[in-house]
């Protein structure tokens, strides 16, 4: 298996493509050999399309399993050793449309939420204090399955000392907490976390009218439900903006993650730029399924060394985007970065966040 | 027409007759209706970028119909059997055109339900009609048909369903065994065009003796029937049977000319690239049949199957995707065919030798066959129906 010792040892945006590289494909292959013995689905896939195991002589030529799939098959990757699997994660999933089931065993879930906070730990001070989370806190009534956001949620919990949420069961504002916080700890860091479009929905768009007071030392981190926005227009300079003349928080860092690879999520810059950490690689494709060049749309790709217990290591997604550029980009963080366009017309969306 | 169904019901084209008198079939005034669709569709400047469009024009003029009425003996009376419902598939553009025009020619009166999708080509048609149907001359044509669109309403075609006296349903089987849940009239007939797989049979050695021109020729034929809609058509090939000596020589140079078409003709986006990725890896998890997939060129996917298995239709072949299998005559293939095979298209044999094996193994599918680069030419005989026969009362005597 991993030597995740020494993975989790490396800063997470330290290494350059040189340095990442063969050590990175070295470990994915030793993924997908471990997903190829242990995951039936896998290994039809791998023998069928890629004629077996052992032909990738790069990153890119290792057999991915398309997103679409996870949510046409429960995908386990089942050695003996792990059947304890803690929880079934789901994306939220549009009305009417399929989720995704991800088998989750304790160790991937350890690895993920360590992952998680080592990606973070590059923008929040060491002394991490307390976290005001855009939900309700009815997201985690069922015990045995977690959405996306829930999964989120209780990963970043585990980064603070205290979480509090700012939305009540029918995901009415309550921002009392956070007011008080800042009267009473106007010095201290705090964290306001949540999913894009609830931030939009459910915080600025409630509290447009009345600017709260100014939160200097307030970190707003958002993922998930682009789609949404998309929709709706807003880019991330008008969110950015409205965050700012809201809450009055001028650090603001959005995430590109997917529930099949919690944990290993693309961290965004001050650049406005998604960055691979060492957990994680991306691979932009076009239409013929070739690698696109830098600032060339195309899908993407991603991969993980996080996901022991299903096959998500190495996925295929439905969102288009394009590399622009590899270890030189202004925010000083090593080894590829890349932008976000949209869906792939013609598939569903699946929006993990898109929930209600 | 109830006036309950007034607002969910559009009449794009028509009237809702439905006691129009029949006419014998391949009557005069349809013929020379037929004839002005061709002509207007060949003077109309939005018709002329979409070939399935101007086919079908072609396909409607006189001396066409003409050839075709020959099949038909006029010792006895032959007219419509009243009104027909169409129910046209909603992925294929110019169907609902086709069966339309059947329904004319055999005598009756057409309501025709229109693809649900939005094909730019429907509208220049039904424009075109409608133009034609304005002149006096064609007020009898006007009369017998209405184009209809509605979202799907099981009341309104339950209400349809039984007021004709034939239906014509395509769109595969979910479609059709909705329809056949509707009462009917006790002499309404149905002509049911289901879901199909098509295949394809090359003789090897007589492709190694044609030019290099010849051979690319031929692959553009086989682009033609595979590729134009996404290989999606019923009747284009899914499977290719090499046959004879020269195998890999053959295969080598068909591919290779193929490959050359589709790379610089076949406009695939990341969305046809997602879905077709997609489906290969559920037919690598599904499908009991082994296979070893096969592409220099995502665009022109190659399944090598060893041996001839059983219920190769299980295993979709869509967007340039081909199963392909090497036999060594063609009783081979006696187990392979299933009720489901419509269409084989063929290249260097003798349509005799294939029907004389279709006979002698008394094989339950196969209902065409045509050489390659003909596979999308629709006629009254489809899927093992005469659908001009089907559709009129023969009066004995």
């Amino acid at each position: 298996m991993l030597d995740y010792k020494n993975i989790f040892s490396i800063g997470p945006f330290s290494l350059s493509k040189k340095e990442k590289d063969s050590w990175y494909y070295f470990n994915q292959k030793k993924l997908t050999a471990h997903h190829f013995k242990n995951c039936k689905e896998y290994k039809k896939i791998t023998n069928k399309i890629y004629g077996g195991l052992n032909k990738s002589t790069n990153l890119s030529e290792l057999p991915f399993i398309p997103s679409h799939l996870f949510k046409d098959y429960n995908l386990i990757t089942n050695n003996n050793n792990n059947n304890d699997f803690s929880k079934t994660l789901t994306s939220s999933g549009t009305s009417g449309s399929k989720n995704s089931m991800i088998s989750l065993d304790r160790k991937t879930s350890l690895l993920q939420s360590r992952a998680l906070s080592i990606i973070f730990q590059d923008i929040l001070n060491k002394k991490r204090g307390t976290m005001f989370v855009v939900d309700s806190p009815k997201i985690f009534s069922d015990s045995k399955s977690l959405n996306a956001r829930g999964a989120a949620i209780k990963g970043f919990s585990q980064l603070v000392d205290k979480t509090v949420f700012l939305l009540d069961k029918d995901l009415n504002l309550k921002i009392d907490p956070l007011i008080n916080f800042l009267k009473t700890n106007p010095n201290e860091q705090f964290i306001v976390f949540g999913f894009t479009s609830f931030i939009w929905e459910h915080l600025i768009k409630k509290i447009k009218n009345k600017k709260l007071i100014s939160a200097n030392n307030g970190i707003l981190i958002h993922g998930g439900g682009w789609k949404k926005m998309q929709d709706q227009a807003v880019g991330r300079t008008l969110f950015n903006t409205k965050i700012t003349s809201t809450v009055g928080i001028k650090k603001i860092h959005n995430y590109y993650g997917m529930v099949e690879q919690t944990g290993s999520v693309f961290l965004e810059c001050e650049h406005g730029f998604f960055h691979s950490s060492i957990f994680s690689d991306i691979i932009v494709r076009d239409a013929a399924l070739k690698i696109s060049p830098l600032k060339k749309d195309g899908l993407l790709q991603v991969f993980s060394l996080l996901p022991l217990s299903y096959p998500g290591h190495n996925i295929l997604t439905e969102d288009i985007g394009a590399l622009q550029g590899v270890d030189n980009c202004n925010c000083g963080r090593k080894g590829k970065y890349f932008s976000i366009k949209g869906r792939v017309p013609g598939t569903e969306t699946r929006g993990c966040s898109d929930a209600h | 027409m109830h006036t309950k169904f007034n607002n969910k019901i559009q009449i794009v084209l028509g009237r809702l007759m439905m006691n129009q008198k029949s006419l014998i079939i391949f009557d005069d005034k349809v013929v020379d209706f037929l004839n002005k669709i061709f002509i207007d569709i060949k003077k109309n400047k939005d018709a002329k970028n979409f070939t399935d469009l101007q086919a079908f024009g072609f396909w409607c003029r006189k001396a066409n119909i003409n050839v075709l009425s020959e099949n038909y003996k006029r010792n006895k009376l032959m007219l419509g059997r009243g009104n027909i419902l169409h129910i046209a598939p909603s992925n294929v553009p110019m169907t609902f055109a086709y069966s339309f025009v059947f329904g004319l020619l055999s005598g009756n009166n057409n309501i025709v339900r229109l693809p649900s999708r939005n094909f730019v080509q429907v509208e220049i048609l039904c424009k075109i009609i409608s133009n034609i149907l304005k002149k006096k001359r064609y007020t009898i044509i006007e009369k017998k048909l209405c184009f209809v669109r509605y979202d799907k309403s099981n009341e309104i075609s339950a209400y349809l369903s039984k007021n004709v006296d034939a239906r014509l349903i395509w769109g595969g089987d979910q479609t059709i065994s909705q329809f056949k849940k509707f009462d009917t009239s006790p002499r309404c007939v149905d002509l049911t065009f289901s879901d199909r797989y098509s295949v394809s049979i090359i003789n090897a050695d007589k492709v190694i003796k044609l030019k290099q021109e010849e051979i690319k020729n031929l692959a553009y034929k086989f682009y033609n029937d595979c590729y134009l809609m996404d290989q999606q058509g019923c009747s284009s090939p899914q499977a290719v049977f090499w046959m004879g000596r020269k195998n890999n020589q053959a295969k080598k140079e068909f591919w290779k000319h193929l490959g050359k078409i589709v790379d610089s003709k076949y406009d695939s986006d990341l969305s046809i690239m997602n879905q077709k990725i997609t489906s290969l890896s559920r037919a690598a998890i599904e499908s009991k049949i082994n296979f070893n997939l096969n592409y220099k060129n995502f665009k022109l996917i190659k399944l090598k199957v060893k041996k001839t298995s059983k219920n190769i239709e299980d295993l979709k072949c869509h967007f340039g995707t081909f199963i392909e299998i090497e036999i060594k005559n063609l009783n081979e293939l006696k187990n392979i065919i299933t009720k489901k095979f419509q269409t084989i298209t063929y290249f260097g044999f003798d349509t005799k030798n294939i029907e004389k094996f279709i006979l002698n193994n008394a094989v339950t599918g196969i209902d065409r066959i045509v050489p390659i680069g003909r596979a999308f030419d629709i006629g009254p005989i489809w899927d093992g129906y005469d659908i001009v026969y089907s559709l009129s009362r023969i009066v004995g005597k």
